[in-house]
């Protein structure tokens, strides 16, 4: 009840924003591809996607979620499952073009242990092009450092690469985007004494709408 | 008594009427080349009561008719007279005879008299500003020369002067005291050894404040710029949109690892040619304004030399508010005394 009181008062802030302040609420459809370990773990699957970024001046604060119903490759015996990402994070635009994303990602999996979920920080360099009004592009580069595996285990190095685009008439209060997220994630588990490579690899192309309000 | 006053008063224009009528027949003599009786009528008529004009008339007829006669010092005694009532007049040398106006010129340089005084209507600011008063002295004499009015009086000039004179007064009546508005007279009093003369002409002062200038809101032949323009249609928004795509794409492709299955790529090149897409329909869309910073620039130096020229009106105005605009205009009359 609590969750849901501070949900609605968090939505009644978006729906009116202050003078300086932006809005963004965007929803879509993701297609997804999940590997694990080695080629033999691979899924595809598709899953709603929703986002919303709340803007102050040079501040703007971000959230993810995605919920994607992924299944193994035709022909294999393994599990299929569900795999939601959450993140949220704060961005700053440190120039013009150029802004900065600080946030804690968190990827749950169910039925638990069907897939690797974790719990990380990523810093992301992120520019927006405008192209013209109404439309932009977007490309990301960041870094993922991994805190945690539910299967045990680090990575040292993690990458994340993205594209994004929006389109929409006049100013671009309503657009159409969309997103693409690669996700390369490289895991060491150590057997014994004996280190081993479990990467984690993933890509998302997310297709919506959003409003600026 | 009262009967003989009345009779009196009866008589007087009666005889002043006399008077001129003498006058009258005494140029009427002149102009009949009967000088004797011309200086005969004109001396009886001076015996008798006569205007200022009638005055003049009847020693201007006496130096005329002397002068015809040759008697050179009576001529010029009449000419004297006829100065001392009348500074002003002049003999046109084109229509009289030299042998007339010599004598007359001769007496102009015996008697001391102030004539021909003459201003212009001028408008000035007061201390700033002056007027000039033009007179003439028949003689070489310390000539002083005041004005007095409702704000007291000043002297304006006192030097030894002789011909034609120029005298300019600033408009103060003292250290920082501007003339107020009403009727003023300048005196001008001339002496030369036992000769003295003073004459007063009227002058009227209008004092009023002194125009200020309105700030300025723009400058002429200066027109501000547009600071946001539109630029021209351009390719730059595919290209961009190309190269950002092109740039994930190929970093996601030499990123992925090949131990893992690398699944269908439909996603990546889907939200790539999207991307390219946007870019196209930009490059075709209306480009947004931009800012001009050559206008942006150009703005800023005419807004602040708006800004300096409006500061300088504003301290200017604030010195024009202290000061006061003096109109002098001459006057219609003459009063001359001896």
């Amino acid at each position: 009840m609590m969750m849901l009181k501070r949900t609605l008062s968090f939505l009644m802030l978006l729906a009116a924003p202050l003078g300086a302040q932006t809005a963004t609420i965007s929803a879509g459809y993701a297609l997804a591809h999940y590997s694990e370990q080695a080629s033999t773990l691979s899924f595809d699957g598709s899953g709603p996607d929703a986002s919303v970024a709340v803007g102050w001046w040079r501040l703007e604060a971000f959230g993810d979620w995605q919920q994607l119903g992924l299944v193994p490759h035709s022909g294999s015996t393994l599990q299929s499952f569900t795999m939601t990402d959450l993140t949220a994070g704060i961005r700053v635009h440190v120039a013009p073009l150029v802004s900065v994303e600080a946030g804690y990602q968190h990827r749950g999996v169910s039925p638990t242990g069907t897939a690797e979920s974790f719990s990380a920080l990523r810093m992301t360099a992120r520019t927006d092009l405008p192209l013209a009004p109404g439309a932009v592009a977007t490309v990301r580069a960041g870094y993922v450092g991994t805190l945690t595996f539910s299967g045990g285990g680090t990575a040292p190095m993690g990458l994340d690469l993205g594209l994004g685009f929006g389109y929409g008439p006049g100013s671009g209060r309503v657009q159409i985007v969309g997103r693409y997220d690669f996700e390369r994630i490289d895991r060491h588990t150590v057997i014994l004494t004996a280190s081993h490579a479990v990467p984690i690899e993933s890509s998302v192309g997310q297709l919506g709408l959003a409003v600026r309000l | 008594m009262i009967a003989r006053r009345f009779l009196l008063a009866l008589l007087l224009p009666v005889s002043a009427l006399a008077q001129d009528l003498t006058v009258r027949r005494a140029a009427a003599a002149y102009d009949g080349l009967a000088y004797d009786d011309a200086i005969a009528d004109a001396h009886r008529a001076l015996k008798g009561r006569l205007t200022a004009a009638d005055q003049a008339r009847a020693f201007e007829i006496l130096g005329f008719a002397y002068a015809a006669l040759d008697s050179t010092v009576q001529a010029t005694d009449a000419f004297k007279e006829l100065l001392l009532l009348n500074p002003d007049r002049d003999l046109d040398p084109t229509r009289i005879s030299p042998k007339i106006t010599s004598l007359f010129a001769l007496a102009l340089g015996q008697v001391l008299v102030i004539r021909h005084f003459h201003v212009d209507t001028s408008s000035f600011i007061a201390g700033t500003g002056d007027v000039a008063l033009d007179f003439t002295v028949t003689r070489t004499a310390r000539v002083r020369a005041h004005i007095e009015g409702p704000g007291g009086a000043v002297t304006v000039d006192s030097t030894m002067r002789e011909g034609e004179t120029r005298v300019r007064w600033n408009g103060l009546m003292g250290p920082a005291n501007a003339a107020e508005s009403g009727t003023y007279r300048l005196v001008v009093e001339a002496a030369a050894g036992r000769d003295s003369y003073a004459a007063a002409y009227p002058l009227r002062i209008v004092a009023g404040a002194v125009d200020t200038m309105p700030l300025l809101t723009s400058l002429p032949g200066y027109a501000l710029q547009p600071e946001m323009v539109i630029p021209p249609r351009s390719v730059r928004p595919v290209a961009l949109a190309a190269l950002a795509a092109g740039v994930v794409a190929g970093t996601t492709l030499a990123l992925e690892n090949r131990s893992l299955n690398a699944g269908s790529r439909t996603p990546l090149f889907a939200i790539s040619g999207g991307a390219v897409l946007t870019g196209l329909l930009a490059t075709i869309k209306r480009p947004a304004p931009v800012p001009s910073a050559a206008n942006i620039r150009y703005n800023t130096l005419v807004r602040d030399q708006l800004a300096r020229r409006n500061a300088e009106i504003h301290t200017d105005n604030a010195k024009r508010r202290s000061e006061v605009r003096l109109t002098v205009m001459s006057n219609v009359t003459t009063e001359a005394a001896r």
